[in-house]
């Protein structure tokens, strides 16, 4: 049965997104990761205006599609109809990422302990986003897993929780972790493989006006069989790989090397290898108590 | 008239704006990419405690885009400086380039995608050339048909970008093309020409301003597509405004100038759109003689519609623009080239792949 | 690289020497960690001796007797260090960070 085109506007921490769309399924899954995001006030200044739709034509019944549509232009080619909220997902941050330059964007996942954040630069293969999954369900507060927003003027860490996409294995080694870790549908079939994600927790999303200052930078290396080995890093090597992990470094120019070289200087630098994730996350967690502030929050 | 041209018409609207008001007015100006002419119209006439926070982010963002494209544009212009020197080629900027070099107000917060040059049409190859041999490519693939479109009709090389860096170099040996109706003689331009000193040394030519004036309109409305236009018309308000202010004669100036060069037309439609739209007030006795540049009325009413169709939609996405960007595309080839070619070129352009749109995983995450 | 036309070392020695524009922004103290260049927008990481030549660099020409002077005070050196203050000097070229002219040029 055909549904109305729904009207949300959802927090998305410092935005605020505009989502239409009659599609029940996407709705549901939207309402399963952000039924606590939803503005119920209105109306709002909306910072992106997004459609999810299917396109007109035969095509429509024959292999169902998903546009995404941001001001009713349409960046990318249809998605298989399946597939609306991962799309979703991915055309949000390709929004963020072309447009909010008044960030600093870096990619890292990132995790607060009270008010003292742990950034987690996304060098390939470094398994950020599950090991970012991982701290939150022992109690870390999620700012992100994808993109850390900065306020280069104050280098105030932003809270962004959003659903956490885990691709392949991932999804499987967050159940070995936590197997009360609640995760939305199954995507096998997506451009970036399969993916599922991890609903943000209800504490992340409630505080996510709250912002958290810089105290580690924890530059994270997945290795099978490793020990866990959390090793101090030199400032000029944690810089250059900082900036490097930067989406948006080139672009803010001068404003962008002055909040990386400050970054560095106020936190504690440090590559970290590992490949249990359990052990990686009470490695992290202690390093979170024993040289800042403690750690709220429980393990649930 | 939407509510970005009511805005640009007059910034203190703002103040009767309620919500849904700011969220159907951001989508406009940033497809016409004029966020970063936005946020300086609201410092200037200090409205910026109207404007919600998160929206002046959005401005700011815009603004720190547009920073970062005007260094890397000054960077390639030294870089192609250098090498027209050594050659005894004097280049001549056009456009946004030429309004950063001057410090002209557009120089604020016009973004630039690739710098524009003039060398006189013997030097051109020469200026390729050597280009060339410093690391200079061609942008794209660029068949024979391509290639003898820049070069036979279009006064132009086709684009080239160093293997080093990504902004785009446009030469050109004049401002219209020469199977257009438009003839410009263009020893007429560098005549008229200033000599500038841009920033940390740099000297290069720019046009005089009434040329500037005249190229803004010819570019704009002889254009492949004026989807990009209103920015121009923008521009067109702003430089005319600021040197009006500077030179009381300089209606008379761009007057002579468009009889001169032959481009009444142009700047018949640049003003008429500038005034329709923007509210540029030239003097009655400045409107009576770009009057005599108009073409019939019929022609008259057709642009109209159609520009304000490209240019001032309701809204985005309306199927009417679409149509309108397609009369005006085909308009603005028939104008600059003879039917026969027209043809060619559109069925070539047709067969051509277009850039792909962006592909899933091209996102971050 | 990018120097724009190979040169013979004899003309190289008789070049000047300047950096344009902005003065860059250190990391740390001048000489120090990473540096931006505000003139092209990047950031470099420069080995001691380069990082040094940008220091005592400014956008006044400086041959390279000059140059060696403000780093190494009135003391001959000998040509090995000579010909890497010539290679530091072509590689910062290359990067932008400085230019250089024929001294007959105006």
């Amino acid at each position: 049965m055909p549904l109305a085109e729904q009207n949300l506007t959802l927090d998305a921490g410092p935005f605020q997104v505009r989502v239409r769309s009659s599609d029940p399924s996407f709705l549901d899954t939207l309402g399963f990761f952000y039924r606590g995001c939803v503005r119920h006030d209105g109306p709002h200044f909306v910072d992106f205006d997004i459609r999810i739709k299917r396109p007109r034509g035969l095509r429509r019944w024959l292999q169902p599609q998903v546009l995404f549509e941001i001001d009713a232009l349409r960046p990318f080619e249809p998605q298989p109809a399946e597939n609306a909220f991962p799309t979703y997902e991915w055309g949000l941050n390709w929004c963020i990422a072309t447009s909010a330059h008044r960030y600093l964007m870096l990619h890292a996942g990132s995790v607060a302990f009270g008010d003292a954040g742990m950034i987690l630069p996304g060098h390939p293969g470094s398994g950020k986003s599950t090991l970012s999954a991982a701290l939150t369900l022992r109690g870390g507060r999620l700012l992100s897993d994808e993109f850390g927003l900065v306020r280069p003027e104050s280098l105030e860490l932003l809270a962004m929780p959003r659903g956490i996409p885990l691709k392949n294995t991932s999804s499987e080694a967050i159940l070995e972790f936590d197997s009360a870790a609640p995760l939305g549908p199954t995507y096998p079939k997506t451009r970036k493989g399969r993916v599922r994600h991890l609903r943000p927790d209800a504490l992340s999303v409630a505080q996510q006006q709250r912002t958290a200052t810089p105290r580690w930078l924890v530059f994270p290396r997945y290795l099978a069989g490793a020990t866990e080995n959390l090793a101090p890093l030199d400032k000029s090597e944690a810089f250059r790989q900082l900036a490097f992990n930067c989406f948006n470094y080139k672009l803010l120019g001068e404003t962008a090397f002055r909040a990386v070289a400050q970054i560095v200087r106020q936190t504690q630098c440090f590559t970290f290898t590992y490949s249990r994730l359990d052990r990686a996350v009470v490695q992290l967690m202690d390093l979170a108590q024993a040289t800042g502030p403690a750690a709220h929050g429980s393990p649930r | 008239m939407n509510l970005l041209i009511q805005f640009l018409r007059r910034p203190a609207i703002v103040h009767k704006w309620g919500v849904e008001d700011w969220n159907r007015f951001m989508p406009l100006a940033r497809n016409a990419r004029l966020l970063g002419r936005c946020l300086y119209l609201l410092e200037q006439h200090d409205l910026l405690g109207v404007v919600p926070s998160r929206l002046v982010d959005q401005l700011r963002g815009a603004l720190n885009q547009t920073r970062y494209v005007q260094v890397q544009a000054l960077r390639e212009l030294r870089h192609v400086v250098r090498v027209l020197d050594r050659e005894d080629i004097p280049p001549l900027v056009l456009k946004g380039v030429a309004y950063l070099v001057s410090g002209l107000p557009p120089s604020r917060w016009r973004n630039l995608s690739d710098i524009d040059l003039l060398v006189p049409k013997d030097d051109i190859v020469r200026a390729e050339q050597a280009l060339g041999r410093d690391g200079w490519q061609p942008s794209g693939d660029f068949d024979a048909y391509d290639q003898h479109y820049y070069r036979d009709w279009m006064h132009e090389v086709p684009p080239l970008v160093h293997r080093q860096r990504e902004i785009e170099v446009d030469l050109h040996h004049n401002l219209a093309p020469p199977v257009s109706r438009i003839q410009i003689n263009a020893a007429k331009l560098w005549a008229d020409s200033l000599l500038v000193s841009g920033p940390y040394g740099m000297v290069v030519r720019t046009l005089a301003p009434a040329d500037m004036l005249l190229h803004n309109a010819i570019h704009l409305f002889m254009n492949d597509e004026l989807r990009g236009g209103l920015r121009d018309v923008v521009d067109f308000r702003d430089l005319f405004e600021h040197f009006l202010a500077q030179d009381a004669a300089f209606e008379q100036l761009l007057l002579g100038r468009a009889r001169a060069l032959g481009c009444g037309r142009p700047l018949y439609y640049a003003v008429s759109t500038a005034r329709d739209l923007l509210g540029l007030a030239p003097s009655a006795a400045f409107l009576a003689e770009v009057e005599v540049f108009a073409p019939a009325a019929p022609q008259a009413r057709l642009m109209r519609w159609l520009i304000e169709q490209v240019m001032a939609p309701a809204r985005l996405g309306l199927r009417r623009t679409a149509a309108a960007n397609q009369l005006l595309f085909v308009r603005s080839h028939w104008v600059r080239m003879p039917p026969g070619m027209l043809f060619r070129h559109l069925v070539h352009k047709m067969v051509k792949a277009k850039k792909p749109a962006l592909s899933a995983a091209d996102l971050p995450g | 690289m990018s120097l724009p036309i190979p040169l013979p070392v004899a003309d190289l020695e008789r070049r000047v020497w300047r950096r344009p524009g902005p003065v860059p922004v250190w990391q740390g103290e001048p000489g120090e960690g990473a540096l931006f260049d505000p003139l092209s927008g990047e950031t470099h990481f420069l080995g001691e001796l380069p990082a040094l030549i940008v220091s005592v660099l400014d956008d006044h020409w400086a041959s390279r007797g000059t140059l060696v002077e403000r780093i190494a005070g009135p003391v001959a050196l000998e040509q090995q260090a000579e010909a890497q203050i010539l290679a530091a000097l072509v590689s910062l070229e290359a990067a932008e960070l400085v230019e250089s002219q024929s001294p007959e040029t105006e």
